[in-house]
């Protein structure tokens, strides 16, 4: 008896539409995927960079670079080389942290005398958490040159926004000087 | 008209739940999570085994190659899934289009124009312990010519419309609706002879 056209697909519509395999097959794509997987990882660093860029630009017009730079600017040959070779990121770092430090020594007794600069000071927390990110990610990337300028920009707008903050303190404090004369 | 439920967009999971959990894990796992990716794996390996299988005419080893191919492509591609679409329906067609991509590429082929006395005996074992109607049927679908087999497994079995089964095996829409009434035509010849 010849099976209709219409039998056939019922039939077919009635095969089942799963059916294991014999051996088992993920250790063989997890082999295959791992490789890709320590790829991606290291882009994470780049991706969160991307973020803090995006933020920076927008919330302080902080014009930074962005083309990948191939060679280390002058000042990190001038640097002391250290047993484990110093990196283009640690130079950076090695540059702003000791002139952030002094300033920061500045604000927290300016901070302790009661003064407020809350618009700056709410800028400076944004720049600093900024700061650490880019370390974090940095320590994951550490040859990247792109998030060593990253964070030398960074910095520089940390230094700047406390100059501001500390020239504010310093008119502030002519201000009360000048009333308690009067 | 075709009797044919189209299957290809009914989810795993019915459920809104369901959908969820499972665009978590897609989530998770295009972060880099393999263990997420693992359970997309399981949730999806047997309808990607099932459609490799068929693809590959039965060939055991073939259709598990294939199918550990999909799934390390779709680890590759998952960032370019969007969403639009279940993960499932997503990872089918990608699958389709690994099997049929290797096709055109490989080098050593395993013949499917093959009379049955030359199949070989370890390629459709599994098939024969089933029982009924099923077990000639997919013998009978693993015998068509590679064209014809391919056509009315993705029309057929899996759904797909001519225009999208022509546009993933390269012909014409044309060609497709010609192989398909050749594919039908041959097992229901087979089927007819096999039940005389």
């Amino acid at each position: 008896m010849n099976m209709t056209e219409q039998e056939l697909l019922e039939e077919l519509g009635r095969l089942p539409r799963e059916r294991q395999p014999q051996a088992d097959l993920w250790p063989g794509v997890e082999a295959r995927i791992r490789p890709m997987q320590a790829r991606s990882f290291r882009r994470i660093p780049t991706a969160i960079a991307a973020a803090i860029v995006g933020s920076l630009v927008t919330a302080f017009g902080l014009s930074i670079n962005e083309r990948m730079e191939t060679t280390a600017p002058a000042f990190v040959q001038t640097l002391p080389a250290t047993g484990a070779g110093m990196t283009y990121a640690s130079g950076v770092d090695l540059e702003y942290s000791g002139a952030l430090r002094d300033l920061a020594g500045q604000m927290q007794s300016w901070q302790r005398a009661g003064q407020d600069g809350s618009v700056l000071m709410s800028n400076l927390r944004v720049l600093s958490e900024a700061s650490e990110e880019l370390r974090a990610a940095i320590a994951e990337d550490p040859q990247s040159i792109y998030l060593a300028q990253l964070l030398a920009s960074t910095q520089k707008k940390q230094l700047s926004v406390m100059r501001e903050l500390l020239m504010q303190r310093d008119s502030v404090s002519s201000y009360d000087t000048d009333q308690r004369r009067t | 008209m075709s009797a044919v439920v189209r299957k290809l967009d009914m989810p795993k999971s019915n459920s809104p739940e369901g959908a969820d959990d499972e665009w978590r894990l897609v989530e998770a796992a295009r972060n880099g999570d393999a263990r997420a990716f693992e359970s997309l794996y399981q949730q999806q390996l047997g309808r990607v085994h099932a459609l490799c299988w068929r693809l590959c005419g039965g060939n055991r080893s073939l259709a598990e190659e294939m199918t550990q191919d999909a799934f390390v492509r779709a680890w590759q591609k998952l960032p370019l899934f969007r969403g639009d679409s279940a993960f499932g329906t997503w990872l089918h067609r990608l699958t389709v289009n690994v099997v049929l991509g290797d096709r055109r590429t490989r080098l050593r082929r395993v013949s499917r124009e093959q009379s049955l006395e030359e199949t070989l005996p370890g390629q459709l074992g599994g098939v024969r312990e089933e029982h009924g109607l099923s077990m000639d049927l997919e013998q009978a679908i693993s015998r068509l010519p590679e064209r014809a087999r391919t056509v009315l497994v993705l029309h057929d079995i899996e759904g797909y419309l001519h225009s999208e089964v022509a546009e993933m095996a390269d012909m014409a829409v044309g060609t497709s609706k010609a192989q398909l009434h050749r594919a039908r035509r041959l097992i229901r010849e087979w089927m007819s002879h096999e039940h005389d």
